[in-house]
């Protein structure tokens, strides 16, 4: 089946009829089919699914580390093969050199791709400051606990302006006092510079407090819904899906959106 | 969680300030007390059995003879060390080079890496008068003796160590489109260092064992060629004094890998 989606005129990311199989001993697994989904520019969309959903291999193949097997994805009209320089990626992990300060974590994508230096130290210290751990500069990964870890990671995502950020369950593995305020952490980021987001996420939770938009994978099948502030509403096309989101679409109701400005308490700093 | 560590902090360096005490007393007290005491053992049992001086010694009487031919010692220790770090610098250079490529080629490593692995099951040393016959008795079949027994642990921890950095770090370089050779020296060879320097500190004391080998065979100087020479002639306190310069020696050598290591792993690091 394909997810029906209302096309924007101007789709900043589309993909079209997306499908992924991996080949194993015994034939191949096919882990999505026919995925299409168009997202407008500055959009802020949550993959949310159970595990094993395969919406981690979404978010791959946005980032071009994992080919498609079927379909296509067009990024700024550009179709995606390889990893872009304009895309930002956090995993679930913050990946840190151990080596490296938090600073020169920050930096490292201009490292590789050989930018000023000079030009992006100002624009690094400013992004530690917003997430709220400039004193973490010159801490080494060891030094820093798991929230600060992936907070640099963030900002290491964010260093080189980019156009897309996607981010595979970055807070899974933080505890939920942590997660909380991470969650706010980005939101404020999100809605200073505004990029194109996939966040994909198993938590209703995050996923309905962050976005514009909420692509359900359940059960096989997907579907969306799109939020806008308060009041969220849902379209679905699959029944069996459907149960999934009323429950997010009653969560929505429940927890209206938090302004981030008013609602930062940020005990780590 | 920051102000956690700022009270652990100076717990934890309070307690190793107190550890340190019982530490110092116990690892570097204890041995060189009980090092002495086996020294004034050997000098007073030699005095009292009195064994003849080519069978035993006293270290008093090594000391001496130590000091009476310390210009034979050094003229002798001299091309020991430079041979060794010679053999030890090409085992680097040739073992590294021998790593990356088994790392970085699958074609190599297959085909290469079983025979290297089987090439190591030959006693080296049995090999060395090989070396003789085809390079002669200088210094260039010491160093391929050297080099021969030493490069083996540089390869292995080369393998080892490059392929240690984190599969999650090597797929965000992919992501940030880094090329093969950034991510050789900003994250493989990093990641790799302190199984480099493990190597380095094996390799160099085998790379000792090597130039004393070659000088056994060769025969024509360095601080193995006394400690034959004088053997043959049962000039005891020089071998032993010749083997007092030689631990002098390796353990300068060794102390100045580790001491490489220090500096650089206080870079690269955690």
């Amino acid at each position: 089946m394909s997810a029906s989606s209302a096309k924007p005129d101007y789709a900043f990311v589309r993909l079209t009829n997306v499908g992924k199989s991996f080949r194993i001993e015994s034939g191949a697994i096919e882990v999505l089919r026919n995925v299409s989904i168009d997202v407008a520019d500055r959009q802020f969309i949550s993959i949310l699914g159970p595990s094993g959903c395969g919406k981690s291999t979404l978010l791959m193949m946005l980032a071009g580390l994992e080919p498609v097997s079927s379909g296509a994805i067009e990024i700024a009209g550009q179709a995606m093969r390889a990893p872009r320089r304009d895309v930002g990626v956090i995993f679930q992990d913050p990946t840190l050199l151990p080596w490296k300060s938090a600073i020169e974590n920050v930096l490292f994508p201009i490292e590789i791709f050989g930018l000023p230096f000079a030009k992006y130290q100002a624009r690094a210290e400013a992004l530690l400051e917003l997430v709220g751990i400039p004193e973490a500069r010159h801490r080494r990964p060891r030094q820093l606990s798991g929230g600060m870890r992936q907070r640099v990671a963030i900002c290491r995502a964010l260093i080189h302006e980019p156009k897309l950020l996607l981010m595979d369950e970055p807070f899974s593995a933080l505890d939920a006092i942590t997660r909380d305020e991470l969650n706010v952490t980005l939101l404020d980021i999100w809605e200073r510079y505004h990029q194109t987001a996939f966040f994909v996420t198993h938590s209703i939770r995050e996923a309905v407090f962050l976005s514009d938009r909420v692509v359900v994978v359940g059960l096989g099948k997907w579907c969306w819904m799109s939020q806008s502030h308060s009041r969220a509403r849902a379209t679905w096309v699959s029944a069996r899906a459907a149960t999934l989101i009323i429950s997010v679409v009653n969560y929505a109701e429940r927890s209206p959106r938090i302004t981030p400005a008013a609602s930062r308490t940020d005990a780590i700093a | 969680m920051s102000q956690d560590l700022l009270i652990a902090e100076p717990k934890a360096v309070h307690d190793g300030g107190a550890h340190a005490v019982g530490k110092f007393t116990r690892q570097t007290v204890l041995p060189v007390l009980t090092a002495v005491a086996l020294l004034a053992i050997w000098e007073v049992s030699v005095k009292i059995a009195g064994f003849r001086p080519a069978v035993l010694p006293a270290p008093s009487a090594i000391l001496e003879t130590m000091w009476t031919n310390r210009d034979l010692l050094i003229v002798n220790a001299i091309p020991t060390v430079v041979e060794t770090i010679g053999g030890f610098a090409l085992s680097v250079v040739f073992g590294g080079l021998l790593g990356i490529l088994l790392s970085y080629s699958t074609l190599a490593r297959d085909s290469l890496y079983p025979n290297v692995i089987l090439f190591q099951l030959i006693p080296k040393v049995a090999v060395a008068p090989l070396f003789i016959l085809w390079l002669g008795i200088g210094w260039e079949s010491r160093l391929a003796i050297s080099l021969f027994i030493a490069f083996f642990p540089i390869v292995i921890s080369t393998v080892s160590g490059l392929n240690t950095a984190d599969a999650a770090i090597l797929r965000l370089c992919d992501s940030l489109t880094a090329t093969r050779t950034q991510v050789f020296f900003k994250v493989r060879l990093p990641y790799s260092l302190p199984f480099l320097f493990n190597g380095m500190k094996i390799s160099m004391t085998l790379a000792i064992i090597g130039v004393i080998v070659g000088e056994f065979i060769t025969s024509q100087r360095g601080l193995g060629y006394i400690i034959l020479f004088a053997g043959s002639r049962l000039e005891t306190a020089i071998v032993m004094a010749a083997l007092l310069v030689l631990c002098i020696v390796g353990l300068v050598l060794y102390g100045l890998v580790a001491l490489a290591e220090q500096i650089i792993m206080k870079r690269f690091g955690d």
